[in-house]
């Protein structure tokens, strides 16, 4: 239950200003006639509380000439101001003119709100602030694709009774006049909201039942998208495919052993090792001798080629020695017996010289040898050349011998390296490799089988844990969606409860205005529904939609459930040619509605706040008292009055 | 029975300085160089010992080690005498002549083949000599007239052999 009164309602610029006496509780009329601006009072509230004043937005205006709100949207640095009790509170709201921002004053501390929402830049707005302050939850409404929050301004479409809207919609026009903002469905919240049938109660065990039905419906897609992707049509539980698994490995570990055991067989074949060992001390050997002998030979065949060279030298001597013996033979150029300056034949004597000198052998160094003398060396020299050629006979001989052994050396160690090669191969080769082989593709099988058996697993714990998933979710989602049905049910029962009541109500104000209907209901767009649908003249719809909003205050009243601010901003209703007697009726059939709310006749009524701005002589006179100010056009009763200040002296 | 006497002679014997050995190389180089005339002459005869072992032999002059090159050399100051000794010899008996240079200072040599036996011409008991002789007129230009120096320079200090002038 909140309580909305408007104290006091101050404009103030630079060039006017205006400054509403005190505002009281309960009813408030504000006298003026036509022009005198009425209407810009009206507008002034509605624009201190967020609203969307066409005429004081400086944009989009231009079509529109009204001298009222020229001056204001002339004016400078102009603000609209009010000051509000809520709940027994007092609080101040200043708006700028053409500003989307509010400021407000609460415990001494100026706060500023924007009016529009933006999710990124404005999640709070002003509306938030003053519906908290009324005790008016604001909840989200989910149209569609868009999400809409409920603000003041909506339920300030029941609240204003204004001249501007079609009164057959009966609600006040929305800002901006699209599909959405005034959709039956936001229409029907707006009025849910005042007469407070959409309880927070009912919204979070619906917000829950949703939320369950959203985690359900999860759960069932995973299900069904892990069911499509995932064939689970192999058989057995998880327990049971977990001991072939067991199983499985077991016979793995059996062919691993098994396969171990082959190969060490194979490998203790130590008879073998002796035999590669002997061979190979064998290659060692040979080929040990084999250098050696290389060795051998090369310095045979250096000994070898000197004796070569020597023999050489010899045969040269010898055939120089012919030679020698040829020239001597030829040119005896020596002979004793002739002299060798002479040339004349002389007896020598045996033992001296040609000369006559006694010839002492020991002194002789140099030679004269005879042709005889000659050949005897050269016998001796054939000799030695015969031992020179021996020497090198053997020497060649060894070698040839050294030849042949290292041909066969090196024969033999091919022979020994191929055959130690073979060994190794036949060892490769030997043992049970055709069992190892079987035994290594029945491990592979195996392992294959265990890969695929815990895939089997994953799969089916993986599916029993969604489908586990799932049955929980669902029965969250049952136990949410039999809550949300019984509080849906207690709801409907307690809004067909109080529909009733209003149309208690309303059918009861509505018979005694100028309607004079029979009865009156509202449908379910909570629209009025008079007399089932009888034509009317043209002018009832004044009280129609008047005593709609009586109503409204009446329950607002009377009920502590229903949230109605229970405060009312109302224009003179003068729309199809309603005459001033029935005006003055309807507008005193307030009195009822207020008598109405009382539950029983002791009763006080409760704080209210209805302004009403009518025309000179358009009011019931029992509302003489709660005349608060008057305008008056003709005696220069404008509303707004002009400062006497600079703009006075430099006036034109 | 081979004498006291004669044992000792024999192993006295140094075939690359016996006279007649020095003698059929001369002749043949003479004869091969075609030094028959005092107009033909072999300039300066102190090159015959330089050459005589390399004619004698049955191995390419391109064969012997620097060693044997180094023995040959200094064993030629030895043989130069023993020729000396035989040109005149030679003289004596007709079968060479003997002038002098008296610019150069050298004695010039030339082989009167007339007085010669014809047999000293058979080119088959002499071919190794032969051989040899075209051998060294390749590597040396102008054997003939050229001087010891530019021989020896030649023959073996071009291959790091030690050479002194005399």
């Amino acid at each position: 239950m909140g309580n909305l009164i408007i104290k006091k309602v101050r404009y103030s610029g630079e060039k006017y200003y205006f400054e509403s006496p005190e505002l009281q509780k309960g009813i408030n009329l504000i006298v003026g006639d036509n022009g005198s601006g009425k209407s810009t009072f009206s507008y002034f509230i509605e624009y201190a509380l967020g609203g969307f004043v066409e005429p004081f937005s400086k944009v989009n205006n231009k079509n529109k000439n009204n001298s009222k709100y020229t001056l204001i949207r002339e004016d400078e640095n102009n603000y609209v101001s009010i000051d509000i009790e809520v709940n027994g509170l007092l609080y101040s709201i200043k708006r700028f003119i053409d500003s989307n921002d509010i400021f407000y004053e609460e415990k001494g501390v100026i706060n500023k709100l924007p009016i529009y929402r933006n999710r990124d830049h404005a999640p709070v707005i002003f509306s938030d602030w003053l519906l908290g302050k009324l005790n008016i939850n604001v909840f989200e409404l989910s149209l569609g694709s868009s999400n809409w929050l409920i603000g003041f301004n909506d339920l300030f479409r029941l609240l204003n009774h204004d001249q501007d809207s079609n009164p057959k919609d009966i609600y006040k026009s929305p800002k901006s006049n699209n599909f959405i903002s005034d959709s039956s469905i936001i229409r029907k919240s707006i009025f849910e909201t005042l007469v407070g049938i959409s309880s927070e109660e009912h919204n979070i065990k619906y917000n829950a039942f949703k939320k369950a039905q959203k985690g359900r419906d999860e759960s069932k897609l995973l299900l069904d998208n892990f069911l499509a992707h995932n064939s689970c049509d192999h058989a057995g539980t998880v327990d049971e495919l977990q001991q072939t698994y067991l199983d499985l490995e077991d016979q793995l570990e059996k062919l691993l052993s098994k396969r171990n055991n082959l190969q060490q067989q194979n490998t203790n074949a130590s008879e073998k090792t002796q035999q590669l060992t002997e061979i190979q001390t064998d290659l060692i050997r040979l080929e040990l001798k084999v250098s050696e002998d290389t060795v051998k030979k090369k310095m045979l065949s250096i000994e070898k080629n000197k004796i070569d060279s020597l023999l050489a030298s010899r045969k040269d001597e010898i055939s120089q020695i012919e030679k020698i013996i040829f020239t001597h033979d030829k040119l005896n150029l020596f002979a004793l017996e002739i002299c060798p300056f002479c040339m004349e034949e002389v007896e020598r004597q045996e033992g001296y010289c040609i000369c006559g000198s006694k010839i002492k052998d020991n002194d002789y160094e140099k030679f004269v040898y005879k042709s005889s003398e000659y050949k005897q060396i050269l016998d001796h020299k054939k000799k030695s050349l015969r031992s020179v050629e021996i020497a090198y006979d053997s020497y060649r001989l060894d070698i040839l011998k050294l030849e042949t052994a290292l041909r066969d050396d090196t024969k033999r160690i091919v022979e020994i390296k191929n055959e130690l090669e073979s060994i190794i191969n036949s060892i490769e080769f030997t043992g049970n490799s055709d069992l190892v082989n079987r035994i290594d593709n029945k491990i592979l099988e195996v392992k294959g089988e265990l890969i695929k058996c815990s895939e089997n697993i994953n799969s089916l714990s993986e599916k029993l844990k969604l489908e586990s998933a799932f049955s929980m979710q669902s029965d969250i989602f049952k136990a949410k969606d039999k809550l949300y049905k019984s509080s849906l049910e207690s709801f409907n029962r307690n809004n067909k409860e109080t529909i009733k009541a209003f149309n208690k109500l309303y059918s009861e104000l509505l018979s005694k205005s100028s309607c004079s209907s029979n009865y009156a209901e509202i449908n379910d767009d909570y629209m009025p529904y008079i007399d089932h649908g009888e034509y009317k003249e043209r002018s009832t719809i004044v009280p129609i939609r008047l005593m709609y909003y009586f109503t409204l205050l009446s329950l607002g009243l009377k009920r502590d459930t229903v949230k109605h601010p229970r405060f009312l901003l109302i224009d003179t209703p003068e729309e199809g040619g309603i005459d001033k007697s029935n005006l003055k009726l309807n507008l005193k059939l307030l009195d009822d509605a207020l008598t109405l709310s009382k539950n029983h006749d002791d009763e006080e009524v409760k704080d209210f706040q209805v302004i009403l701005t009518t025309g000179e002589d358009k009011y019931p006179t029992e509302y003489e008292d709660h005349i608060r100010f008057r305008l008056n056009k003709k005696s220069k009763e404008f509303i707004l009055t002009k400062r006497k200040s600079k703009a006075d002296n430099n006036g034109s | 029975m081979i004498s006291k006497e004669f044992a000792k002679k024999r192993l006295m014997f140094i075939q690359k300085e016996d006279y007649n050995y020095l003698t059929y190389n001369l002749i043949i180089l003479l004869n091969e160089l075609d030094c028959i005339a005092e107009n033909k002459s072999f300039n300066d005869f102190k090159k015959i010992s330089y050459l005589v072992d390399f004619i004698g032999s049955t191995r390419e002059l391109k064969d012997f080690s620097q060693n044997e090159l180094g023995s040959i050399y200094s064993k030629t100051h030895l043989k130069k005498k023993l020729i000396s000794h035989l040109l005149i010899v030679l003289k004596n008996k007709n079968y060479i002549g003997i002038s002098i240079n008296k610019t150069h200072l050298t004695f010039n040599i030339w082989l009167k083949k007339d007085n010669i036996p014809e047999s000293f011409f058979n080119r088959e008991l002499f071919k190794t000599e032969i051989e040899n002789i075209k051998k060294i007129k390749k590597e040396v230009r102008g054997l003939k007239r050229t001087t010891v120096k530019t021989m020896v320079d030649i023959l073996y200090t071009s291959k790091n052999v030690l050479t002194w002038e005399i």
